[in-house]
């Protein structure tokens, strides 16, 4: 258990009556960065500040290192957990200068143990020059680097970072995760960031955790999230996609409205005829050649590729992505075609579900 | 392994966890708070004080009860006319002139906006002995009227009813100028475009749209006038008008019974406590009248000739009477026998009030400081209440508030003397009752709003993030309080320090029954002064409060924001 540096056992969280966060269970090595992703009220900053020691839990427990911090009855106070954060808002103290800021918890280090930490983490995040500047005159990037050298400063066993980019640009945003990302990886943080945008957490972590109305939906590396998603959820939240319904044949096929696909061995379910399976546009294929089953009803220039979005003689509408110079205007009639190595099948809405693997 | 949530909201783990380490330190709710029992005694300081003189509501003493009885019908009209009058005083005042300020566009409206709060800066009881010692029999104005109209002129008597309303309401006008000002900048100028449309002219704008919609924020001002009012000691004992203050102190310092002035008191307290709920009624409603989020303001009224003029000239009288000329005068009296008064003694009295404001502010900011950061830190009704109750004092008149001190002080003392006397055979004197350590408790606890009101609102906009990242980093308690709090609240300290200062140092009926034997200060020395009729004599020390006031008034002027 020791090598673990956080392990989530059934973890409960309650506001007053309300029940915000509910048997999360997970562990998590050291060095590694995970993310929690999930719309926003889903509970993932909830879940963080629980982790923090700033909200006691209802029932399960939270351990660092092998020692448990919370427990319905018991609670570890945040300033005893050694636990370093970064506010959505960074919440630097405004009275203080950039040094000031990251020495802040530094209290058991002499004078000259304490400018060598300081000069070296504001080395890691680039602000060596801004040291004594107050946060009013740092950009919204700086001021967050700032906030992360702080927590990062008196060396943490766990770093925490809650939204880390809702306040920034747009156009930043990319360039500042892989930033952080840098910086994480290092000085070796172990690291749980939360945040609403699947393209963050596909950037920085190893693993993420999808949560949705205070449940964790799905544990995996971005991969895994986005070919093989869990539920009808996942499969919505992380990526485009359409549902086309099908049925299961005797055979071992999927028939479907755009032809069949071979079920690999041992996949179907046991009882189930008919079936959902999840498109990514990448999976439909279309040309001008062939039978045609298809209308252009919506295309959209993403600038990399063209989305367009087809409609089936059966009503159903489903997504294709093609190459940025393919060009067919809307009402269009086209041949779309499977292209499916593992069909994710769904079942009913919010019921237990299964992928085929 | 499921945790489930039943209806009424248990938790319940139907599958046993693993056995749970002991914890590395248990949980922060049973952490014994002292910051929260600092605030309770804190407001113990308050309640204890309220309690005993509400105790006096029925006297068992007959001797007493038939004394108070006899006087009582007297000083109930005489106290309810006086409510009546500076209320509606002050609500004219201050409505009218907030709305002309704020809603109309005259020459000189950007001067008058600010400079009509300047009469803040006068106690009223400056005010009063100024305006006494103008319109006297004696006075210049009488003077001049008889050398220019002869003899026979008649002049209403300034020391009257109407003279004493006038007073107050002069001087207390601008607690409902402020309000209403506040209130009519932030109406949205779409409902009175909106009335407009319909065809409403100015004064269908004011009395059918803006004085509604300002009504509770008017009466809250209003409130705050009339527990002034109720408060005054000094001004009506200029005016020789009996109220129940004047009463409570000439039955401790006149028929030197203590009974008698605790069963006054627990009546004026009575009065007090009922001003008091309807404030905090009114101040309820503020939150439900304010219409839109982000307020616009729409072209102002503009007055032209003779409704200009009238708004000018309404402007400059009130300015004038409640401010310019009383200020002059107490320059020229200063001037005139100032010299013969600035001595050793004088130096005595400003020492004395220096001292004791500073102090006294001191207490009532750190007490300031650990009420709001406790209430910040629990959140529960009971926190609320204590604070609440901690912050009464503004309510309590000086004079309830001293009786209430002073008694259970005494019998502490006498409990004292006695243990040391069958104890140790020692003679001690009094500890407690009449000394400095009584005034500055009694200050404290008047003035606690003041400071509270300023820390609070300075602390409410330190974000909880900064205390969370300070914990975060180990750094709690008493650290945290010196690394975080204070440099960022310092502006917001040293405001309410001021306020405080300047309120004690303005502090009339506590300081007269409180202080320790001997010790006079700048208000004695105006009281002993004024209660001789020798104006000039009262008008450098006068003086003096008023510029010491004018720091926070004009903090206030600062801080309010104008129209654009």
């Amino acid at each position: 258990m020791s090598e673990m540096v956080l392990t989530l056992s059934q973890v409960a969280v309650a506001y007053g009556k309300q029940m915000i966060v509910k048997d999360i269970s997970f562990a998590l090595s050291r060095n590694r960065i995970i993310c929690l992703l999930g719309p926003s009220g889903c509970g993932k900053t909830t879940l963080l500040r629980a982790i923090a020691g700033f909200e006691p839990v209802a029932a399960g427990r939270i351990e660092i290192e092998g020692r448990v911090v919370s427990t319905a009855r018991t609670l570890v106070p945040a300033e005893a957990r050694n636990i370093g954060i970064v506010f959505q808002d960074y919440a630097l103290f405004p009275h203080l200068t950039v040094a000031q800021n990251v020495a802040f918890g530094l209290r058991k280090l002499s004078a000259a143990q304490t400018s060598a930490r300081l000069a070296e983490v504001l080395e890691l995040v680039g602000l060596p020059e801004m040291r004594d500047r107050f946060p009013h005159q740092l950009s919204g990037g700086q001021q967050q680097r700032v906030a992360l050298a702080r927590a990062i400063a008196p060396n943490p066993r766990l770093l925490l970072i809650d939204e880390p980019f809702s306040n920034l640009d747009t156009m930043l945003r990319e360039h500042l995760a892989q930033e952080l990302g840098r910086i994480l990886r290092t000085s070796g943080m172990t690291t749980i960031l939360v945040t609403h945008d699947q393209q963050e957490a596909f950037v920085m972590a190893d693993e993420i955790g999808v949560l949705k109305a205070g449940k964790l939906q799905q544990w995996g590396d971005a991969d895994t999230l986005y070919h093989r998603p869990a539920n009808r959820f996942v499969a919505g939240f992380i990526g485009k996609g359409a549902v086309l319904s099908a049925r299961i044949t005797d055979e071992g096929f999927l028939d479907t409205a755009l032809g069949q696909i071979k079920l690999p061995e041992n996949t179907a379910p046991a009882n189930q005829r008919r079936v959902e399976i999840l498109l990514r546009p990448n999976q439909v294929r279309v040309d001008q050649n062939g039978v045609v089953n298809a209308t252009v009803v919506g295309k959209v220039f993403r600038g990399l590729d063209i989305l367009y979005t087809l409609q089936l003689k059966t009503g159903q509408q489903v997504l294709s992505v093609t190459a940025n110079d393919i060009h067919y205007a809307v009402g269009a009639q086209l041949h779309a075609r499977l292209d499916v190595q593992q069909p994710v099948m769904l079942a009913d809405k919010d019921a237990e579900l299964r992928f085929a693997t | 392994m499921r945790v489930i949530a039943s209806d009424a909201g248990e938790i319940k783990l139907p599958v046993a966890l693993p056995e749970i380490e002991p914890p590395m330190r248990i949980r922060r709710g049973r952490r014994v708070d002292l910051g929260w029992f600092a605030a309770l005694a804190v407001s113990l300081l308050v309640l204890v004080p309220l309690l005993v003189v509400l105790g006096n509501l029925f006297s068992p003493d007959v001797a007493v009860w038939s004394q108070v009885s006899g006087w009582l019908p007297e000083l109930l009209a005489n106290t309810l006319w006086l409510l009546a009058g500076v209320v509606i005083g002050t609500v004219a005042l201050g409505a009218g002139l907030a709305w002309l300020t704020t809603m109309c566009e005259f020459p000189g409206r950007r001067f008058f906006d600010w400079a009509l709060v300047l009469p803040l800066a006068l106690p009223a009881y400056v005010q009063g002995f100024v305006l006494v010692g103008l319109f006297d029999f004696a006075g210049p104005v009488q003077s001049f009227l008889r050398h220019a109209f002869g003899d026979g002129i008649w002049v209403p008597a300034i020391r009257s009813r109407g003279g004493l309303i006038a007073a107050l309401s002069l001087s207390l006008y601008p607690y409902v100028y402020l309000l209403a000002r506040n209130a009519f900048l932030t109406q949205s100028s779409r409902l009175m475009e909106v009335a407009r449309s319909m065809g409403e002219t100015a004064w269908g704008q004011f009395f059918r749209v803006s004085l509604p919609l300002a009504r509770p924020w008017i009466a809250a001002g209003a409130l705050l006038a009339g527990m002034e009012t109720l408060a005054d000691f000094g001004t009506v004992s200029v005016f020789n008008y009996e109220t129940f203050t004047t009463a409570i102190y000439k039955a401790w310092f006149g028929l030197f019974s203590l009974p008698t002035a605790a069963q006054l008191a627990s009546f004026l307290v009575l009065l007090a406590l009922f001003v008091l709920s309807l404030e905090s009624h009114q101040r309820k409603r503020q939150r439900y009248a304010l219409s839109m989020r982000s307020p616009t303001v729409g072209r102002p009224i503009r007055l032209r000739g003779a409704r200009a003029a009238l708004a000018f000239g309404l402007a400059t009288v009130i300015l004038a009477l409640a401010f310019v000329i009383p200020v002059t005068q107490l320059l020229l009296w200063s001037i005139h026998s100032g010299a013969a008064d600035f001595d050793e003694r004088f130096g005595g009295y400003l020492l004395n009030t220096l001292v004791s404001a500073s102090a006294g502010a001191a207490l009532i900011v750190a007490a300031a400081l650990l009420l709001s950061r406790v209430k910040r830190k629990h959140g529960d009704i009971k926190t609320a209440a204590i604070v609440r109750i901690a912050t009464l004092g503004y309510a309590l008149p000086g004079t309830v508030l001293s009786v209430g001190i002073f008694i259970p002080l005494a019998w502490l003392d006498n409990h004292i003397i006695a243990a040391a006397k069958t104890a140790l055979n020692m003679n001690v004197g009094a500890l407690f009752a009449g000394s400095l350590f009584a005034l500055l408790m009694a200050y404290g606890v008047r003035f606690m709003a003041v400071g509270f009101g300023t820390v609070d609102s300075a602390m409410q906009r330190i974000s909880p993030r900064l205390e969370e990242v300070s914990l975060s980093l180990g750094v709690r308690g008493a650290a945290m309080l010196r690394r975080v709090h204070v440099p960022l609240l310092r502006g917001g300290l040293i405001s309410a320090w001021l306020l405080a200062f300047v309120d004690i140092a303005k502090e009339m009926p506590i300081t007269l029954l409180l202080r320790p034997f001997g010790w006079d200060n700048l208000s004695v020395r105006i009281f002993e002064m004024t209660s001789e009729g020798e104006w000039q004599r009262a008008a450098l020390p006068a003086l003096v409060l008023v510029i010491a006031s004018l720091v926070p008034v004009i903090l206030l002027i600062r801080g309010s924001g104008a129209r654009k």
